[in-house]
């Protein structure tokens, strides 16, 4: 089973209803995980550069009425493909982890 | 705004090497990010500044964000082009020493003992070695220094000859390996007509001297050929030092004359300011005159076995080595000693550098003195070494926790290293800021005698050596810690709370502290040997009574005084009119006078003993002697009589001999025994009147040499030159000096009266070179001794308070007070004892070292090598005591309830 990072799939995961600026990402990473998931802007950037070279996302600079300049990242056709391939691993491995770490919460 | 966070951005983020568009984008992408941060915290009720503060530190590390961005914008890293890899490198390293200075600023204490024990090993080392550079490594003023010889000569008896004007002449006429050979012999000479008279320093050359150095004059010209010969015009080339001081710098100096030892010579040149060089053999010289003159007026020069002051330099031809000039030299003194076996069988060319010659005896004081430094600065060293070892394991959960993070190893390297860099290269400003100030007291400190040591300074070479030793003891403090890293698992440390230490770095800085003691030991080993040196030096008897005596030198000028009679007529009125001034108990005359540094040599047979074997013969110290000199210097009469009035020139040859020549020439007699006796000296025989004790003539350390002392009335040689000795009748014979003056002038007002000091001053001159070496490795020695105290008193009080948890379980289970003092003074003084011990094993071999400074001391004298570590255990115990004593204070509740 191959298990990609947990920050890449977060992200991925995160851009699939719509695409996001960077702030934007950190603060609903920190939201929806309670704060558990805490991915500083310094390694998120360059995790997005390297999911944009590997054309899981892309990134595009758009103006809204009343904001400046924002670089935008929406997931790719591919970057879908991968998400979901992903999440069918993570899916097996918390399944597997739950059986064998909380056996009598199920 | 965002223009603010703009340019924040691009001031910190280093370059990353790609497009610059796209750069470009990423730099605005991070600048919102910070601008957001800053509103964000804003809108939650942060004040503009905090706002600001909490956007700037929101990225807390550039250099990674950077190598992060670049590896993900191309995941091949390695193809990272090599500029941009040093450039991150330099910014991690950067951002390192920033840190490294931020956490010094708050461990204050920490880094003002850090930096002021650097700054003084450093500073130190520096000074000394301005003092090497100075002397022994800047190069001759003179055109391609390197290219200068000096020349004399050796036979097997007499190791070093001054040069035959004879021999000269072959060696210039059959060398094939010289441009030129000048000859040059020293001369001082008496300067009438201004003012009183004086005597003055000056060098006879032959004519191509200059060209030969490369040196043009300032004004004028030098010897033209035509004037260096037998019978030349009376001509003198001067001294800037004497035009601008004695002709007041006279314009119209060209073509005036000066009398010098009564003829007038007229001045041709000045030489420039600064020549000759400091060191130079005339360094001192003021004026020069054409040596080939004299050669003409003197034929006693002309004797091919006359060795009469002359040195000899040469200019090597281009790409002739010195090795090669040396065989071509042997090859003609050989030739020389088969043409003339009467004076030259046996002798030598001994040649050697210019400038070997003039600083080859300083050179290996100063290489000692080095040597010495350098051990403390690697004292100074090890204890910044331990402090920073004690600082690494208070930080060591932070590494920890950095690593955890991901810091890579080479980034902690980094970290080690940044704090030992920090402290040396403060300590190496520091040191410099030291070095300057010690330069300024070097007249004070330099052994008087140290040739071109005026010339010291902070130059380039000198500031570079510094740099490099800053450098240097960076990397050796940081050494340490930085090997530290690789033992410390960063579980382990996390885990037990990260501040107790892993034994290892408890073994290393044990080993540090016995390094520490070992190279105190030795440098203290030096010191204790030289002192114990110098005090068996000032137990010696020289085997004169030093107390109460005066001397001065008369030296006359033969131009005044050009035969025997009139120089032998003026010392008899001059020995009377002495004799006649109150207060004077004793007159008598010698030359030359013991410990003077003037020695005069001759050898001699034995009349009625078998020849002795060619190359054999014996030799003993000369000196002439007029009216009552033995008793004035307090020298014991062993038997027969002492010389008198009744030994002139008419009477019949005689002569007095120590008892060290009664042993040697007539082997074991007693002194009774050899009254009456003949030996041959000059082709006289001369008949021994009398015995007196010894007297150390050259130096108080030298072998015991046998003397003869001859009547001056009846010396053949030249007796133009007497030291004076009187025996002052009660109190100062310095308070003799100016009736004596006086006395002198009486008979000639236009001679003047040299070197006048009291024999008690003299005799402490012999030993001031000596002393002051002692004083200046005893400051060393002290510096050591309290460094390593100071070293083993850190360990010793960080492992007792990381032992104090065991120490507590020890007393609640009832150990004593006096055995928890016994187990921390054990632990630390066997520390000492073993570094001790290396050390004394270390000082054992320091005779090579040391060998000219050692008098009747062996390197493994029992009495130094166990005062010495004695001396350094009492300092240890001292540096054990304190924690230990606070180890005693530990109440176990409080120990036990810590954990």
């Amino acid at each position: 089973m191959e298990l990609k990072g947990t920050a890449e799939v977060a992200v991925l995961s995160l851009l699939e209803a719509r695409a996001r600026h960077g702030y934007e990402l950190a603060q609903l990473m920190e939201e929806r995980s309670g704060g558990a998931l805490d991915l500083h802007a310094a390694s998120l950037y360059p995790l997005l550069y390297r999911l944009e070279r590997r054309g899981l996302v892309e990134g595009r600079w758009v103006e809204r009425v009343g904001e400046r300049r924002r670089r935008y990242y929406k997931l790719t056709a591919a970057g879908r493909k991968a998400l979901a391939q992903q999440r069918q691993s993570w899916r097996a491995f918390l399944a597997g982890m739950r059986a064998v770490v909380l056996p009598h919460e199920g | 705004m965002s223009d603010y966070w703009l340019e924040y951005v691009h001031c910190h983020l280093p370059r990353l090497g790609l497009a610059p568009e796209r750069e470009q984008e990423i730099a605005v992408e991070l600048a919102q990010q910070l601008e957001q941060v800053e509103r964000e915290a804003a809108t939650r009720g942060a004040n503009a500044a905090v706002a600001r503060q909490r956007a700037e530190e929101h990225f807390p590390d550039w250099a990674a964000l950077a190598r992060a961005i670049v590896a993900a914008e191309a995941p091949l890293a390695a193809r990272l082009p090599w500029r941009l890899r040093l450039a991150l490198a330099a910014a991690a390293a950067g951002s390192e020493l920033r840190l490294a200075l931020r956490g010094l600023r708050r461990a204050r204490g920490f880094a003002v003992v850090g930096v002021l024990t650097l700054a003084l090993g450093i500073g130190a080392c520096a000074a000394v070695f301005s003092l090497v550079n100075a002397v022994v490594l800047q190069p001759l003023p003179y055109r391609q220094p390197q290219q200068l010889m000096a020349m004399l000569e050796t036979s097997r008896q007499f190791p070093v000859m001054s040069v035959s004007w004879p021999d000269y002449l072959d060696w210039q006429r059959d060398n094939r390996s010289f441009q030129q050979l000048a000859a040059f012999r020293g001369s001082d000479m008496v300067l009438t007509g201004h003012g009183p008279a004086a005597m003055v320093i000056g060098a006879r050359v032959t004519a191509n001297y200059f060209p030969m150095l490369g040196v043009a004059p300032e004004r004028g010209r030098t010897f033209l050929p035509s004037e260096d010969r037998a019978g030349g015009p009376a001509v003198v080339v001067l001294s800037d030092k004497f035009w601008r001081s004695r002709l007041g710098g006279d314009p119209s100096w060209r073509g005036r004359t000066l009398d010098l030892d009564g003829e007038a010579r007229t001045v041709v040149g000045v030489m420039p300011a600064g020549f000759p060089g400091g060191a130079a053999l005339d360094s001192q010289a003021e004026f020069w005159t054409p040596l080939r003159a004299f050669v003409g007026e003197q034929p006693s020069l002309q004797n091919r076995g006359r060795h009469a002051g002359i040195v000899v330099l040469g200019r090597l031809r281009p790409g002739v080595s010195a090795s090669a000039a040396q065989t071509d030299m042997a090859r003609v003194s050989g030739a020389l000693a088969a043409a003339y076996p009467a004076t030259n069988a046996d002798s030598r060319v001994r040649m050697q550098g210019y400038l070997d010659l003039l600083v080859g005896d300083s050179s290996g004081a100063l290489w000692l003195l080095l040597a010495a430094v350098g051990l403390v600065l690697l004292i100074a060293c090890a204890n910044v070494a331990n402090l920073l070892l004690a600082r690494a394991l208070s930080t060591q959960r932070e590494r920890a926790v950095r690593a955890a993070l991901g810091a890579t190893r080479g980034r902690l390297w980094l970290q080690a290293l940044a704090e030992g860099v920090c402290l040396g290269g403060l300590g190496g400003m520091a040191g410099l800021g030291l070095a300057e100030l010690l330069l300024r007291l070097a007249p004070v400190l330099a052994p008087a005698t140290l040739p071109r040591a005026g010339q010291l300074g902070l130059d380039a070479r000198v500031v570079g050596f510094t740099v490099a030793l800053a450098v240097l003891c960076s990397l050796l403090c940081a050494l340490a810690p930085a090997l530290r890293l690789g033992a410390v698992g960063i579980a382990a440390c996390l885990k037990d709370g990260g501040d107790s230490p892993a034994p290892g770095g408890i073994r290393m800085r044990q080993a540090l502290v016995a390094i520490e003691m070992a190279l105190a030991v030795v440098l203290l080993a030096g010191a204790g040997l030289m002192v114990r040196s110098l005090a068996r030096l000032q137990g010696i008897q020289p085997g004169f009574h030093a107390q109460g005596v005066l001397t001065f030198i008369i030296g006359l000028p033969d131009s005044q005084y050009p035969t025997r009679e009139r120089q032998l007529a003026f010392f008899r009125r001059a020995e009377e009119k002495l004799h006649q001034l109150p207060g004077v108990a004793a007159v008598g005359g010698v030359f030359p006078l013991p410990l003077s540094g003037n020695d005069w040599e001759a050898p001699y047979t034995v009349v009625g003993a078998p020849p002795p074997a060619p190359g054999q013969e014996p030799s003993a110290d000369i000196a002439t002697v007029r009216g009552d000199y033995f008793a004035a210097m307090g020298i014991p009469l062993e038997a027969g009589r002492r010389l008198g009035m009744d030994d002139t020139g008419s009477a019949p040859p005689v002569a007095v001999v120590d008892i060290v020549f009664a042993q040697q020439a007539f082997g074991g007699a007693t002194p009774a025994s050899v009254i009456g006796r003949q030996v041959k000296l000059d082709g006289v025989n001369r008949t021994v009147v009398g015995v007196v004790a010894h007297v150390q003539d050259r130096s108080l350390a030298g072998a015991p040499r046998p003397e003869l002392y001859l009547p001056q009335e009846q010396s053949k040689l030249n007796v133009a030159a007497l030291s004076f000795v009187m025996q002052a009748a009660a109190g100062n014979p310095l308070l003799l000096a100016a009736p004596a003056e006086a006395g002198i002038a009486a008979v000639d007002a236009g001679q003047p009266v040299t070197d006048l000091f009291s024999m008690e001053q003299l005799r402490a001159r012999g030993l001031s070179d000596r002393r002051r070496m002692l004083g200046l490795l005893g400051v060393l020695a002290l510096l050591a001794l309290v460094l390593a105290g100071v070293g083993i008193y850190g360990v010793m009080a960080f492992l007792v308070v990381q032992r104090t948890r065991e120490i507590g379980v020890r007393m609640a289970l009832g150990a004593s007070r006096g055995r928890v003092l016994g187990l921390v003074m054990g632990q630390g003084l066997r520390l000492a004892a073993i570094g001790a011990a290396i050390g004394v094993l270390l000082a054992t071999r320091l005779d090579r070292l040391l060998g000219a400074y050692l008098f009747g001391t062996a390197p493994s004298d029992p009495l130094t090598l166990a005062a010495v570590p004695a001396l350094l255990l009492g300092i240890a115990a001292v540096g054990c005591g304190v924690p230990a004593r606070r180890a005693t204070r530990v109440d176990p509740l409080a120990a036990l309830r810590a954990e």
